[in-house]
């Protein structure tokens, strides 16, 4: 999952200790989220939400897929 | 002021935050070798010796860990110093505990006052696993998952290891001493699960 935690989060000047101290996690967490290491849960999602104001879909978003077939096939085919 | 409290008014005064990471991590350093000084000498010296060791330990174990937290640039979370509320005096205790109290068993003929002095290190080290628990559960989402994982890996490590000594010992090859491999598991799985907890921590620091 891509998001956009760390340029909301520039635009208000803020550290990612001031995000995690909002948001009541640790630093380590936030930075883990903003590099794509660790995807936050609904609950947290909802969280970072409503801090900046936005939509969850408007800050996270699926990580583009590698072309894939849209109807699998059977390995014998 | 406590010791706690005062390294953290001192930290606020000296950036340490703002020290290179070669500098933060010699600084982490001398301290743990400070704190493996005070151990050796409580169990080494001479009574004013030990106790040096003891004042030397307790004055160690809060400043390594606001130094830890220094080191990952984390604000002390509310859980955080409750976590430090609990682990030093119950530490504290574990060792005044195991230097005083414990070996006055040695001359004490069996019965209950025997079985409590033999007894008497469990205490402060349930103290330390209760601290321990409610700091795992005040943790955050990404937090649980390191401590679940580094606990995993951590017991999977000392069962592997116990059950090779055990083999190892039934088939004759080597003589294991039974009281001390099961007081052993605890502090082996401490350690393997600290092992494995600063990896995760280090693979998920980089920026």
């Amino acid at each position: 999952m891509i998001n956009r935690i760390r340029e909301l989060r520039g635009e208000r000047g803020w550290s990612q200790a001031d995000l995690a101290e909002r948001l009541d996690v640790s630093r380590q967490t936030v930075n883990a989220i903003e590099t794509g290491k660790y995807d936050p849960s609904l609950p947290l999602a909802f969280k970072i939400a409503r801090l900046f104001g936005l939509s969850i879909e408007s800050i996270f978003e699926p990580e583009p897929q590698a072309a894939t077939p849209m109807v699998s096939r059977h390995p014998m085919e | 002021m406590s010791a706690s409290g005062w390294w953290e008014a001192a930290s606020r005064r000296v950036p340490i935050a703002g020290w290179p990471a070669w500098a933060r991590w010699l600084a982490v350093a001398l301290l743990y070798l400070w704190l493996f000084a005070g151990f050796w000498l409580m169990f080494k010296g001479s009574q004013g010796i030990r106790l040096l060791g003891l004042a030397m330990f307790a004055a160690g174990l809060p400043l390594l860990v606001h130094s830890g937290r220094i080191l990952m640039r984390e604000r002390s979370r509310l859980a955080d110093r409750r976590y430090v509320r609990q682990f030093m005096p119950a530490m504290l205790l574990y060792m005044v505990v195991m230097l005083y109290v414990w070996p006055l068993q040695q001359g004490m003929p069996p019965g209950w006052l025997k079985t409590a002095t033999v007894l008497s290190p469990v205490v402060p080290i349930v103290w330390v696993i209760w601290g321990s628990i409610c700091y795992v559960l005040a943790s955050d989402e990404m937090q649980r998952l390191q401590h679940l994982v580094a606990l995993a890996i951590g017991v999977s490590v000392v069962c592997v290891a116990s059950l090779a000594l055990g083999f190892l010992g039934a088939a004759r090859m080597i003589v294991l001493n039974g009281s001390l491999a099961l007081m052993m598991v605890y502090p082996a799985i401490c350690i393997t699960y600290g092992v494995v907890r600063c990896v995760l921590v280090w693979r998920a620091r980089s920026e």
